[in-house]
């Protein structure tokens, strides 16, 4: 967490800049890149119905969304089970498990696409790993106003971390049945490097901004929260994710980069472009009622 | 030619200078003594002490000059740019002492007095070094300002082959190098951080500054340790006539300078100091938080000059600035301290020496407290202490002999912080403290053979990693394969560097030369920034075991010729630099709070090369440059842009600047700089991918793009108030920076529009447009 504390501190600490900072919209000429073949998604340790989802990249100025690819054959497998995903009947590209299914931490798991990537009838194969990290209890949230900013209401948790310390999380809202860290840079990632100890109590975790009309609490909301202990890889890939979408600002950013993925192609002399991730994450919920 | 083994070899050459200076001599005198400016008593630097037919010779830093001459009469004529010349009928029959005066010379006289005899005024051509570009504090002062602050540095941008890394910015590229690859010295003592608010504005106050010269190569072998340029800072040493004050009421800040002589005219002093207010314009944000932050800088400078005898001479000096900002949850402040002690002593009218303790820190400081629980902070330090000797000896006019030794202590304290209070949640961390000791011998010369003046010099550079108790990783292919304990003190690498410097200068006639220049420098501290403009947040660190020393190897070639009785300079230089062991960082490295930095680093090659034209008119009532830059900068790193060559984030293939200043009359005078060069290079998006309800871009190549060209014109006036008997002198300066508004990008941020998440737009942040600007200065 401190890492991203330090930098959001830095960019409250230099006012004068926003104060003569203009902004001004203008035409770029760039050529389109050629599209990667992007597999995201993640088996959590909760019973549901997972989803993989597949697509094409498009050109940055693209005024659509990335077109899914269906057809593909999608397994995630480890620790001796095989779960089958099945393509979405309304939304192409997107592949859900049956409901349910569940990962076990400390196991390894598999994703295998099976796909005709050039549409030459050609199947080939893209598969990545991940080790599913073990889990966290998430013991107790509390929601109270936020001290010393008043717009804001604050989500505490209390928590019984991995043990040994050298694990990453990425935290999740609800408020009633809507995500509130729906995008990434609304998710909470922080790593425990920070913390005296594995029982954390009543940590401030996440800021509910009331001028906002989605995360405005009334008596009777209810919020819920999701504690996920992800792979260090998964949570590189979240920090870079976030922090390219963000954009690039002289001072505190280095140089643009792509993202890494941990997607490979089976057979080595493919060299269709990928991109995404997946991972398995081990997953806590709980739930609070305002009052 | 790494000089592993070879510390003989800065011996073996002085030893030889000795014997070769020694061999010819006939029976000579010197004259010797300094060069003072009659006004304030200061010191000039650079000034020209010529024995008509006989020889030459320029003062040193210290105002000190030797001319040994065959015993006989002279007419000795001294001259310095800006001054009236003095002529004066010397019998030399013994060593003699002679301390000169010059009289500052005002446009107008200027106009009547044309010495065009006086060497000063063809120095441009004579002197035996390029790539180098002086300013005076007078000329700092008419280039128009940004928010009215006098800058050096943004001075130093308008000149051949210096450039701003961004819009505003007081970071500068040199000939294609990084910006912490300039080695900046304020009185012998090295300046980490040249920056205040956030890189607008520079740390140099211009009030207390004497002479500013930048070395973009050529760089004297008594100076090191970067691979750029050296931009070696005076200041002021205190006017010894007559207690004085000089200050200033500007737009964003206040200064005053209070300066004279002590114990009779055997001391002077100087104090300066300068303060912001931005945080008042902070109260008209409409954000309540903006609105009850703080924000603002001050430095200051004090001097004493003590001329303790007729031969010795100590100078203490000292800086120190900080800049500070606040809001309610959050405080940064960071800043500079710098101080030397020198004692200049005269052996013998041919024999000069230096004596230097200098001392620099940089260190800054971040806090974040929401509440006791969520309350943490970090603070980060390099500290410097160290020594050198310089020596020259002036066999006869065309010989010169100088030689010395620098030793540096680093001390790098990367960062230490964590959760502030009993209670609160965050542990405390640190990174391992280091040290390190930088040494460094060399020894130069200089002889004149007719038209051909030679320059020689060699510096052995020497840089020990010292243990601290603390673990050292060994890496391979970037990752720890062995890890040892050493003991404090204990010295467990050393690396050295044998850095040769040549320099030829073939005079073609009275006003035109040609010079070449060879030199080698090498690196051994760096910044840990990948960002394009600095922050004040970047930390140093140092060569080490899995580091090794970036070196540079550069040639430059020149034509210089003067015209219309020297009143018109110009030069056309071209330079290649080889640089290698470059470092640059991988792809989404973590700089801050990382325990295993060295791991985050890349290396590879650097070449940058280019062609470097230079009008210049010093004299008369218009004066200023015209420069043209053609160069570029390429990178090739392991791991970076698929490993192949890519610009460097400082390549701009095209660069022009023109500074004019023109004094109308005794009451007004108006100047104006114009600027313009291509645009930075930068990696845009090509393509997309939506992962988390967020689009992520696809880059293209490294630096494959560039952002739109860069042009800039700012203009200012300055107005007399006072008349010219009047005691207090005032004049109102008027500025306005970017005077015809353009938008020049200072980022571009790619986004989503609100209401069509799938459409993205490019949109580019520009910082300053119409910036006026009012100040009020005064001297008394």
């Amino acid at each position: 967490m401190e890492l991203h504390l330090l930098k959001r501190m830095v960019c409250w600490c230099v006012p004068a800049l926003w104060l003569v900072g203009c902004t001004e919209r203008i035409d770029i000429d760039t050529r389109d890149a050629v599209p990667r073949l992007v597999v995201y998604g993640c088996l959590t340790s909760t019973p549901m119905q997972h989803e993989i989802r597949i697509t094409r990249s498009t050109g940055y100025f693209a005024d659509a969304a990335p077109e899914g690819v269906p057809g593909a054959e999608v397994i995630i497998s480890g620790g001796g089970q095989t779960f089958t995903l099945h393509a979405d009947a309304g939304e192409p590209g997107l592949y859900r498990t049956d409901p349910q299914v569940f990962g076990l931490p400390g196991t390894e798991y598999t994703l295998d696409v099976a796909l005709d990537v050039h549409g030459d009838g050609k199947i080939t194969h893209y598969r990545a790993t991940s080790l599913m990290p073990p889990q966290a209890s998430l013991d107790e949230i509390v929601l109270q106003p936020a001290d010393r900013m008043p717009d804001y209401m604050e989500i505490l948790i209390s928590a019984v971390l991995p043990e040994g310390g050298g694990h990453y999380y990425s935290l999740h809202v609800w408020r009633e049945d809507q995500a509130l860290t729906g995008s990434l840079s609304r998710l909470t990632l922080f790593s425990d490097s920070d913390f005296l100890t594995n029982r954390i109590s009543r940590v401030p975790c996440y800021y509910l901004d009331q001028r906002e009309e989605g995360a405005r609490m009334s008596k009777g909301n209810r919020v819920t929260v999701a504690l996920n202990v992800i792979p260090k890889e998964y949570f590189d890939f979240l920090i870079d994710g976030r922090a390219e979408a963000g954009g690039s600002v002289p001072f505190f950013s280095g140089p643009p980069a792509n993202l890494s993925t941990n997607i490979r192609a089976a057979d080595p002399a493919d060299d269709t472009p990928l991109a995404g991730f997946f991972s398995a994450c081990a997953t806590g919920f709980r739930s609070v009622v305002y009052e | 030619m790494t000089g592993r083994g070879a510390p003989g070899a800065v011996i073996s050459l002085l030893c030889l200078l000795l014997a070769l200076t020694a061999a010819a001599q006939p029976k000579r005198y010197a004259i010797s003594g300094t060069v003072r400016d009659a006004s304030t008593g200061e010191d000039l630097i650079s000034a020209t002490v010529y024995a008509v037919g006989a020889g030459v010779a320029a003062t040193n830093a210290y105002g000190f000059f030797s001319l040994p001459l065959p015993a006989g009469d002279y007419q000795i004529v001294v001259s310095h740019l800006g001054y009236a010349t003095l002529r004066r009928q010397v019998r030399l029959a013994s060593d003699q002492k002679i301390n000169f005066t010059l009289v500052p010379q005002s446009a107008e006289m200027e106009r009547v007095v044309v010495e065009s005899q006086a060497p000063a005024r063809n120095a441009n051509v004579a002197h035996p070094e390029m790539s180098v570009a002086t300013l005076s504090a007078a000329t700092i002062g008419k280039i128009p300002t940004l928010m009215g602050e006098t800058d050096v540095i943004k001075a130093l941008q308008l000149l051949p082959g210096v450039q701003g890394t961004s819009d505003g910015s007081s970071s500068f590229s040199v000939r294609g190098g990084g910006y912490d690859q300039n080695l900046i010295v304020l009185d012998e003592a090295t300046v980490y951080s040249a920056s205040h608010l956030m890189g607008f504005f520079s740390v140099f106050n211009n009030d207390a500054i004497k002479d500013v010269k930048l070395y973009k190569g050529d760089i004297p072998a008594s100076f090191g340790g970067r691979l750029s340029s050296l931009v070696d800072i005076r200041s002021k040493d205190g006017n010894a006539n007559r207690f004085t004050g000089t200050g200033g009421v500007g737009t964003i800040s206040s200064r005053l300078t209070l300066e004279g002589p002590l114990a009779g005219d055997r001391a002077t002093f100087l104090v300066s100091g300068r303060r912001t207010y931005a945080d008042m314009f902070l109260l008209l944000a409409s954000d309540p938080d903006l609105r009850e932050s703080s924000l603002y800088f001050y430095d200051m400078n004090a001097k004493l000059n003590w001329r303790a005898g007729e031969n010795d001479r100590l100078l203490l000096a000292g800086y120190l600035g900080r800049d500070k900002s606040a809001t309610e949850l959050f405080g940064m402040d960071f800043g500079n301290v710098t101080g030397s002690l020198r004692w200049n002593h005269i052996f013998s009218p041919r024999f000069f020496s230096n004596l230097t303790l200098v001392g620099s820190s940089y260190d800054y400081y971040l806090s974040y407290e929401v509440n006791e629980r969520m309350a943490m902070d970090w603070r980060s330090r390099l500290e410097d202490y160290g020594a050198k000797a310089d020596f020259s000896y002036h066999a006869d006019p065309g010989n010169t002999l100088r030689f010395g030794y620098q030793l540096t202590c680093h001390r790098f304290s990367p960062g230490e912080g964590g959760g502030m209070g009993e209670n609160s949640i965050f542990g405390r961390i640190a990174t391992t403290k280091q040290y390190a000791l930088e040494q460094a011998l060399y020894a130069s010369g200089e002889t004149k053979a007719g038209p051909l003046t030679l320059k020689y010099g060699l510096r052995l550079a020497l840089f020990q990693n010292l243990g601290n108790g603390d673990t050292v990783k060994y890496l391979d292919g970037y990752l720890p394969v062995r890890r040892e304990v050493y003991r404090r003190g204990e010295v467990y690498k050393t690396q050295s560097t044998l850095e040769p410097r040549l320099g030829a200068t073939w005079r073609l006639d009275g006003r035109s030369s040609l010079k070449a220049s060879y030199n080698r420098s090498a690196q051994y501290i760096q910044l840990a920034s990948n960002s394009s403009a600095g922050s004040p947040l970047d930390v140093w660190f140092q060569a080490s075991p899995n580091v090794r020393p970036q070196l540079c190897d550069q040639v430059a070639a020149g034509y210089f010729r003067n015209f219309a009785d020297d009143a018109f300079e110009t030069s056309l230089e071209v330079y290649y630099k080889n640089m290698k062991n470059v470092i640059d960082f991988r792809d989404h490295a973590q700089l801050m709070v990382n325990h295993d930095l060295e791991q985050e680093l890349r290396f590879g090659r650097g070449e940058a090369w280019g062609a470097e034209v230079m009008v210049r008119k010093n004299t008369g009532r218009l004066t200023g440059w015209v420069s043209c830059t053609f160069s570029r900068s390429l990178r090739r790193i392991e791991g970076i842009n698929g490993g192949r060559w890519y610009r460097s984030q400082f390549d701009k293939p095209v660069s022009l600047s023109a500074v004019v200043n023109y004094d109308l009359s005794p009451r007004w005078s108006f100047s104006a700089n114009w600027i313009c060069a291509s645009g930075s290079p930068v990696t845009y998006p090509t393509g997309r991918f939506r992962i988390e309800n967020t689009y992520v871009p696809i880059y293209s190549g490294r630096n494959q793009y560039r952002y739109p060209a860069y042009h800039r014109l700012d203009v200012g006036a300055t107005w007399v108030v006072s008349k010219p008997s009047a005691r207090l002198h005032s004049e109102l300066n008027f500025s306005l920076y970017n005077a015809y508004g353009r938008k020049n990008p200072w980022t571009i941020l790619f986004r989503q529009e609100d209401d069509r998440p799938d459409v993205s737009y490019a949109e580019m942040i520009y910082l300053f447009s119409f910036v006026p600007s009012i100040t009020w200065n005064f001297t008394f």
